[in-house]
Parts: C-alpha cells; sequence; structure tokens
C-alpha cells in the first residue's frame, strides 16, 4: 500500500520526538542530531524501532536540519538518514518520511534569503532524500508561510513524492510571521499537498483549540503532532510537564474533532505514542470533507468569497493615470506602496496589483511591488496582467492565495494561465470572451463561463476557484448592456458560481459616472455579485456598498455603516488653512498643510522658480543650518521636509519643462545591509534640495549599482552601510565604480562609518548626517 | 534547559525619554510627546515580546572566554565576566510583526518611519531590562555585552542564536552579514557575579566608537 492509500484507510500514526529523546541518550547541547546518522546509526535505528514498536507508520528520517546552510556533507548525512529509517522499518508495515525543517533564515522581503534560492536549498536535499528512497516529504515546524511556499514548491518541483506539511502555530492561532490555520490551508492546498497541519511549539490541549478551525477549512487529512506540553528544568533535566496518559488521553479528542495523521513532536516518547495508539485505533476515522469555498489569502489571514459581496480596490493600476505611470517608470515604489495603504484604509478586501506599461520590464516590476506590498500590507492580491511571464513570477512569490485576474475563453489564454493556477494555487476570474468576442446576451456569457470551467477542470482546479466576470459594458453605446450583464450574474449565481465585474465600465462615456456606477453597483449586488473591481476613494461606490451591507443584514447591527457614515467628511466647505507666517515659515515650522496652502496661493502671482529659490530652498537651508548647529533636531527636519515637498508638489506643474531639473543622484543601502532608515532619510533631503534622486533600495549588489550609474549618467552616489560586516560590499561597490564609471564620484555614511573609513575604502565624501550629504552634492554637483 | 520567555506588551514600559534619545535630541528641550506616546502605543500593539535564554559555565584564560558551547578570544569580554562562574547567554526580539510596523510607517513618511524606528530601539531595550531584572536574584548581573560590542567578533552572534534555537524558539534569524531579523532584536551575554562588579557604564559604553552621539 502507497502512503497516500494508507491515509484515507484509517488512522495513521507518526512518530514522537527525537531530539529530546536523543539528548536523554547523550546528545550534547549544542551537536546536531543529524550527525549520529553517520557517527551513532544504530542509536538512530534504534530510536526509529521504538516508535515502530510503539504502533507508529511514518517514520520520520533524522534530517530536520539537513540543509546545505548547516552541512557540507549533506548528501552523506541524507543517505545515511534514509537508509537509517529503512532499516528499522524492515518488517514493519510503515514508511519513511524525509524529513525537512526550516532553514533558519528569514526570506525576502523580511529577511535576506532569496525566495529562489530557498527554493534551491530545500530542492537539493528533497532530490537526495527522495533518490535515497523516502516514501513521503514531510515538511514541519514551519513558522513562516513564504518559507513553507517555498519548500512545498520545492518538493514538487523536485520529486514526485507525497507532500505532507505540518506548521507551528502559538496560542493566538497563528504562525510566528502571522498567518492564520485559515490562510495556510489555503495556500497549501492552492499547492498541492497532499496532507496538512500542526506540529511543536504547543502541547495537545492548545491544539486541540485550532482543531476546529481545520475542520471547518480543510479538504485535506490533518495532521497532529503536539509537543508533550510544555518544558521544565528538573535537577538539571529537561521534563516535559504531560505525559502518557495525559497525553494519549487528549489525542482520543483531537481524533474526534477530525484529525487522521496523529503523533507527536518534541517531549513525546514511544510509551505517548504506544498510549495513543492504543487508545485512538478503534476511533471512528472521520476525513474532512471537500468543502469547495473560493478563498484567497495573505500572509496573515483569508477571505473567503461568496458570503457577502467583497471590494477589490482598483487603484495600483496605471490605466489613466499620469502620476502613477510616473512612479513605474520611476520605479518609485513607495507611491505604489501608498496607493495600497489608503485603499487598505478604505476596507477593501483585496488589492489588484497591475503595473503593466510598455516600456517598463513589467515581469520585474510585478514581482518587486509584490513583494513589496507584502512586507507592508496583510491584504490579499489580486495578480493583473495579461503576461504569463509577470503572471507565473508574481504567482511564485506570492505570500499565500493569489487572485488571478484572468483568463478568457480564448484557448491560448486557457493554455496559459491554467497550469500556473493548478502548480501555483489561486482563484482566478475568468472573463466571458472568446476567439469570437463577446457574446450579446447572457446566455452567450454563461456559455463561455461554462466552456472555462469545463476546461478548468481538465487541468484539475476546481469551480470554486473560478470567478466569472460576465464583463460590464458602456450603457451609452447599448442600451441594453447593463440589462445583458445584471441577467448574467444572476443566472451565474444560480448556478453557483461565484461572479465578479469591473463596475466602472458601464458609465463609460455618461457625465455623472458615479452615480451611474454606485447604482449599477447596487443592482449587481442585488443579482448576487459577488466581487466587484472597484475604486474605494469614490464616495458614491462606498455609500453603495456600506448601504447594501446594512440592508441586506451583512452588516451586524449595521455597526459598520454607522462608522462609516460618521467618518464622511461634512459637506460643507473644508476651512481654508492659511498661513499668517509666509511659505518660508510654513516650512521652517514644518507645518506641511500650511506650506501646500501658501505655496498654491503664491503661486498665482509669482513665477514658480522664483518661489523655489527665494522662498522654499533658504528656508530649507535655515533648518539645516540650525540642524548642522543642533539647534533642530532630525524630526523637526524632516518635518519642514515634507512640508518643503508638500509647496514643491503644489506648484510642480507649473514648472516649464526642463528647468529645474537638478541632477541625478544614485543612492543604495550596499549588498548584504538590509537597514536603510537612515538612506531614507538622505533621501528625502536631496531630493527637497532638487535633486532627482534614483533610490535603488537596500541590500543592492555593486554591479546594480554601477549599472544604473552608467544608464542614468549619475555623477554622484550615496552608499550606506550599517555594520562592519557590510564594509567590504561598500569598498568592493566602490572598487567597481572607479573602474566602470570613473568620473563618479562616491559619498558614504551609517552608523558604523567614519572619516578614516571612507578614505581607507577609497570614497569620495564621508557624511555624519543627512544635511552633509546635501552639502556635498551642493559642492560637487 | 533553554527557557523562553513572553512578555505582554503591558508590561513593558517604554520610556518617551529613551525614544527622544535615539531621536537624536540629546537634551530634553523640543520634545513632541504626543507623537513619541502614540508611536510607543502602536508600536506595542505591534509586538510580541519573546526570549530565550540558558545559564552557561564561564571558564576564562588569559584573553580567551571559554561558555561551552562557544570560546571567544576577547579583552573586553573578560574584563567585563571576570569573576563570573556563570552567565546567561540572552536572545530577545519584539517580533517580526513589529518590524512590518517600521517598514509601514516609514513608508507612509519618514518622520513616522524614524519615530517608530526609536521606539522599536527602546523597547527592545526596555524588554532586555526587565528580563534582567528578572534574573537578578542569581547573583550581582554585569551589564548586558553583545556581539560587536568593544573587541567581542561579531561572527559570533551566529553562534549564539544556533545555540539557543533562537529561530525555532523566538523567530529570531540571521542574515548573512550577521544582522538580526526581526530588527528590533538583542543577542547578549550576561555575566553572574558572586560580588558587586565595579564594572562601571552600560554595555554600549564599552563601545569603541568614541565619536558616537549616544555616548555621554
Amino acid at each position: 500500500m502507497n502512503i497516500l492509500k494508507k491515509i484515507k484507510s484509517g488512522i495513521t500514526y507518526c512518530d514522537g520526538g527525537a531530539g529530546t529523546l536523543l539528548q536523554s541518550w547523550g546528545l550534547e547541547a549544542g551537536e546536531y542530531p543529524e550527525t549520529w546518522n553517520i557517527t551513532k546509526p544504530e542509536k538512530i535505528i534504534e530510536m526509529h524501532r521504538l516508535y515502530l514498536e510503539a504502533g507508529a507508520n511514518i517514520i520520520t528520517s533524522c534530517t530536520f536540519g539537513a540543509n546545505r546552510f548547516k552541512f557540507d556533507n549533506l548528501e552523506e548525512i541524507i543517505t545515511a538518514a534514509i537508509s537509517n529509517a529503512k532499516t528499522a522499518c524492515e518488517g514493519y508495515d510503515a514508511f519513511v518520511a524525509l524529513d525537512i525543517g526550516p532553514l533558519g533564515k528569514m526570506l525576502e522581503p523580511l529577511g535576506d534569503l532569496p525566495f529562489e534560492k530557498a527554493v534551491e536549498v530545500f530542492s537539493e536535499s528533497i532530490k537526495i532524500g527522495a533518490d535515497a528512497g523516502a516514501d513521503l516529504v514531510l515538511i514541519e515546524t514551519m513558522n513562516d508561510s513564504l518559507e513553507a511556499k517555498a519548500a512545498v514548491l520545492a518538493a514538487k518541483e523536485s520529486c514526485n513524492l507525497p507532500v505532507f506539511v505540518t506548521c507551528v502555530y502559538d496560542e493566538e492561532k497563528k504562525l510566528m510571521t502571522g498567518a492564520n490555520p485559515a490562510a495556510m490551508i489555503a495556500m497549501l492546498e492552492g499547492l498541492g499537498a497532499d496532507a496538512i497541519g500542526m506540529n511543536c511549539s504547543l502541547g495537545p490541549k492548545q491544539m486541540l483549540e485550532i482543531i476546529p478551525e481545520f475542520a471547518k477549512y480543510a479538504s485535506l487529512p490533518i495532521i497532529v503532532n503536539p509537543n508533550a506540553g510544555l518544558p521544565r528544568s528538573e535537577n538539571g533535566k529537561t521534563v516535559f510537564d504531560i505525559d502518557a496518559d495525559e497525553f494519549s488521553d487528549i489525542m482520543c479528542e483531537i481524533v474526534k474533532s477530525g484529525a487522521t495523521i496523529i503523533g507527536g513532536c518534541c517531549g513525546t516518547t514511544p510509551e505517548h505514542i504506544r498510549k495513543t495508539v492504543e487508545k485512538t485505533k478503534e476511533l471512528p476515522f472521520m476525513l474532512p470533507e471537500k468543502k469547495n469555498l473560493t478563498v484567497v489569502s495573505s500572509y496573515t489571514h483569508a477571505v473567503e468569497i461568496g458570503n457577502a459581496p467583497i471590494i477589490i480596490g482598483e487603484r495600483i493600476n496605471p490605466t489613466g493615470k499620469k502620476r502613477f505611470k510616473e512612479a513605474l517608470r520611476e520605479n518609485d515604489i513607495n507611491y505604489i506602496l501608498n496607493e495600497g495603504l489608503a485603499q487598505n484604509k478604505k476596507g477593501v478586501s483585496v488589492l489588484d496589483v497591475n503595473v503593466g506599461l510598455p516600456e517598463i520590464d513589467e515581469p520585474e516590476m510585478m514581482v518587486n511591488v509584490i513583494r513589496a506590498l507584502q512586507s507592508v500590507i496583510d491584504l490579499p492580491l489580486q495578480i493583473d496582467t495579461v503576461d504569463p511571464v509577470a503572471m507565473e513570477k508574481a504567482m511564485r512569490i506570492y505570500n499565500g492565495k493569489a487572485l488571478i485576474n484572468s483568463v478568457s475563453g480564448k484557448e491560448e489564454s486557457m493554455k496559459a494561465v491554467f497550469p500556473l493556477v493548478k502548480k501555483y494555487g489561486g482563484v482566478v476570474i475568468a472573463v466571458t470572451l472568446d476567439e469570437n468576442g463577446i457574446p450579446d446576451s447572457a446566455k452567450g456569457r454563461v456559455e463561455i463561463a461554462e466552456k472555462i470551467i469545463a476546461r478548468a477542470s481538465e487541468y484539475g482546479i476546481g469551480k470554486n476557484n473560478i470567478i466569472v466576470d460576465p464583463l460590464a459594458m458602456a450603457v451609452s453605446s447599448d442600451s441594453d448592456s447593463a440589462n445583458i450583464t445584471l441577467e448574467a450574474v444572476k443566472a451565474l449565481h444560480d448556478m453557483g458560481i461565484k461572479t465578479s465585474l469591473g463596475v466602472s465600465n458601464i458609465s463609460f462615456g455618461l457625465p455623472s459616472r458615479a452615480d451611474v456606477n454606485a447604482v449599477f453597483y447596487t443592482m449587481a449586488m442585488q443579482n448576487g455579485l459577488d466581487c466587484a473591481i472597484i475604486n474605494p476613494f469614490s464616495e458614491e461606490m462606498m455609500k453603495a456598498w456600506h448601504c447594501y451591507m446594512a440592508l441586506t443584514g451583512k452588516d451586524e447591527n449595521c455597526t459598520d455603516y454607522i462608522e462609516f457614515a460618521q467618518s464622511l467628511e461634512p459637506t460643507e466647505k473644508k476651512a481654508e488653512v492659511k498661513s499668517s507666517t509666509g511659505l518660508d515659515g510654513c516650512i521652517i515650522s514644518g507645518l506641511k498643510e500650511q506650506a501646500g496652502a501658501a505655496a498654491a496661493e503664491l503661486i498665482k502671482t509669482m513665477p514658480p522658480m522664483e518661489i523655489i529659490n527665494t522662498m522654499i530652498i533658504p528656508a530649507l537651508n535655515t533648518v539645516g543650518k540650525g540642524f548642522e548647529e543642533k539647534r533642530v533636531y532630525l524630526p523637526q527636519l524632516l518635518m519642514s521636509a515634507q512640508a518643503a515637498k508638500e509647496a514643491f508638489d503644489a506648484i510642480k506643474s507649473a514648472i516649464p519643462a526642463g528647468e529645474n531639473k537638478k541632477a541625478k543622484i544614485v543612492i543604495a543601502t550596499v549588498k548584504g545591509d538590509i537597514h536603510d532608515i537612515g538612506k531614507n532619510i538622505v533621501k528625502v533631503l536631496l531630493e527637497n534640495y532638487g535633486y532627482e534622486v534614483i533610490d535603488l533600495g537596500k541590500d543592492v549588489a555593486p554591479e546594480k549599482i554601477v549599472k544604473t550609474v552608467k544608464s542614468s549618467g549619475a555623477k554622484l552616489v550615496g552608499l550606506s552601510a550599517l555594520m562592519t560586516t557590510t564594509v567590504p560590499a561598500m569598498e568592493e561597490t566602490i572598487k567597481l565604480l572607479r573602474e566602470e564609471a570613473p568620473d563618479c564620484k562616491v559619498m558614504v555614511g551609517g552608523a558604523v562609518m567614519t572619516e578614516e573609513y571612507a578614505s581607507m575604502i577609497g570614497a569620495d565624501s564621508y557624511g555624519t548626517d543627512a544635511m552633509s550629504a546635501v552639502r556635498y552634492a551642493e559642492e560637487i554637483l | 534547559m533553554i527557557e523562553i520567555i513572553k512578555s505582554a506588551a503591558a508590561e513593558i514600559t517604554i520610556d518617551p525619554k529613551e525614544v527622544a534619545v535615539y531621536l537624536g535630541y540629546y537634551s530634553a528641550n523640543g520634545i513632541d510627546d504626543k507623537t513619541i506616546n502614540d508611536a510607543i502605543t502602536e508600536f506595542k500593539t505591534h509586538s510580541d515580546f519573546k526570549a530565550c535564554c540558558v545559564k552557561v559555565p564561564v571558564k576564562i584564560k588569559e584573553n580567551i572566554i571559554d561558555l561551552g558551547f562557544m570560546q571567544a578570544e576577547s579583552k573586553s569580554l573578560r574584563k567585563n565576566l571576570e569573576g563570573c562562574d556563570e552567565a546567561y547567554i540572552l536572545a530577545a526580539t519584539t517580533g517580526i510583526n513589529s518590524q512590518r510596523l517600521i517598514e509601514k510607517n516609514s513608508v507612509i513618511s519618514p518622520i513616522k518611519g524614524i519615530v517608530t524606528d526609536c521606539v522599536g530601539s527602546a523597547a527592545i531595550e526596555a524588554f532586555c531590562d526587565k528580563i534582567n531584572l528578572s534574573f537578578e536574584n542569581s547573583g550581582f548581573l554585569r551589564p548586558r555585552f553583545s556581539p560587536g560590542y568593544g573587541d567581542l567578533c561579531i561572527d559570533c552572534q551566529r553562534k549564539i542564536v544556533d545555540f539557543l534555537y533562537a529561530n525555532k524558539n523566538i523567530g529570531l534569524s540571521l542574515t548573512e552579514s550577521l544582522m538580526m531579523v526581526p530588527k528590533k532584536s538583542v543577542t547578549a551575554i550576561i555575566g553572574i557575579g558572586k560580588e558587586k562588579n565595579k564594572c562601571r557604564g552600560n554595555g554600549c559604553m564599552t563601545c569603541k566608537a568614541e565619536k558616537c552621539p549616544y555616548r555621554d
């Protein structure tokens, strides 16, 4: 029997703790248990035998930390470990699981481990284990959803073995990096795991409380491997507070709640497993039923589609937005992030992400934006692109189960998109058009939807992972178009198919579009619309949504509606912000709004360059001088900088093209360095003084810096490094710059930098703070 | 045995004056109390204060300090640990969610970002101080000494993190260049002396960066 049949035929037992057991057999603190596979194989085999005798069906190889980061003799260790486990299993009806634990490093963007590197390192171990004859891969003790994803992808890409995944939840029922069970289930089921669950950190009592979450969302068999309670020290020895009797009693409850693959983790012994097997083997075997939920997830939570209408924020999209296009061209990720944060505040459930612009590298930009968004916003994202390369790259690094926009009824589209959805998981928006265009009847659109769903099922993608967009078309060009769309929404809804619409298309070509959109949106919701891609800054749309939710009983006690209504600004004109101190005074005092208002007023009577040269720059100089003399402190300096920026923005459009374009400066935190707060301050001030700053971010390779300097023609580079360990990367960057761009000056700064250090590594200038960077730029550019 | 310590945010007192010092206010003038206090409240709701520690024996032979799991050559650490038979090895963090908050606030505005960052620095110190207090009945504690202080090499950072299973226990990991993730984290050696030591100044004061503005 193979393991997949086994887990579907009855309760399956994993083994228990290894590290704790081996320690009691003499494993020293700080000694790696994996090395015993080679140095003391008889002990490892004995441990496996004890668990087999206790009744375990799955023996976990002693390879928890066996990865390239820890071991040079990886092949030797893993091969020996699998061989030890197989030797132990001889004569038993048991399976060998290749144990894969976390890598001990944090993935980007929070840490510095690139996603693909993680996949590569996991793959290396998994290939060796599979070749050595493991029956399945057990990815366990995962603290981070993205790392779990990397491990599953590695397993899927490097072998054909079944993949089981267990993660570590805390008392709050979350992973260390924030994901709850629903989010993990959505992601792991989407990736094609074969069984999922939890292990380590908690004892069986606390895990019992998490199982209902699994039972509610999971369709796969549930694995539960708890610790033997909490550890404490007794006469210098570590003991756990839940003995085999108590452990096995609670494990009975765990089986009754729906777990079918059970065992133990830290502190559990063969005795814990033996008693658990004895007490649970006669209990009813209940596999979770298939849930067929439509769920997307982020790195913290899942969003279920179908219960109540949800809003997908449409603002991260360059179409028709000059400023957004500019941000994309200039790689101004912060602007894009702010668009996301602002929509998040408005209460959207999902953010659409579209960064397609002919002149940029869309796949690269898509990956960068998704990664950046996922470091600050916990909403699920909708990957919106027509480029299959960008789509795959984004789906790969996306932390969770994404919404994908979109697939159509065209054969070419389905061929490109469905394999990706099958591999990476995801819910895909299916637009009802095909080679023959968009049908002009609801029936025609429903037929395309059915065709798409049927085709998806050939790839193994369920109807629940398809959301149909029956397309809203301008009612101004066809007066029946709204009726057709609404009829299609209703028909699809009645068939149990989820729907989505890009609502605002309906009003194209009409005046007062927001009013038309809001009414159409309400009508669509009434017909069963599940998702709407809308502009959440449109008050009319948000009113429509909040009112609908309140009126249909989906907003208990109208709580959200009341809060929303109270948040609406009174329609009376906002009191005009006026300043008595003049623009320069506002900047010096750091008064953002007033500075903007004062500049807007001045521009009516004064040329923009005169405002900049006679008011803004002198004011900044006054503050900068105060900072240098330690009369003004950093926060005040930054407040003035923001006020100046506000003033710039107010007059920017009046500046004739070509004027006031000061020199370009490239800035970056060097390779290996992930601290960028200092560099960001330097950026703010340089921009204030009118320089065009190309900010390459943090952890930037020397080659990339040099490439950017050459392509932009910048004559000054600012480099930042925080620790002594990253100064060599700074030195290397300077060296490369000298070779490839000899006429470019380099200024350096950062916590460990000193004048001596700077000259030792060949920098032209050392800046103690942001103002000194400005002064140096003014001196040489 | 490695002990895991968790503190509720309410138990951590972050002094706004400390935050002001990190912000570069060398005197108490001009502190915007509300901005700092709001940032402290926000930071606390995003923090997950966790630490792990273990007591190890200390053996000193000339400038070689043997802590069992690691040996290091360091005059400054020797000075710090002289007269101690034991030391606590500590790793502490404010959690990854607090790092996300700092990054988010940096996107919203540079000021918000830097204030939050400085609150984070004060928060992790406050958490370590609280842990220190709980150790006090073990003996007379020496100032916390971290890798990179004085002439103690930064490489010991990895040994401490590995030894404490800090990644598994509290979610603390190191980058290639030995920076800690989450950023607001501390690793330290805390000597347990038998008598009140003559050591003066905190760990920071033993650092060689004499021009550092945080020095008195």
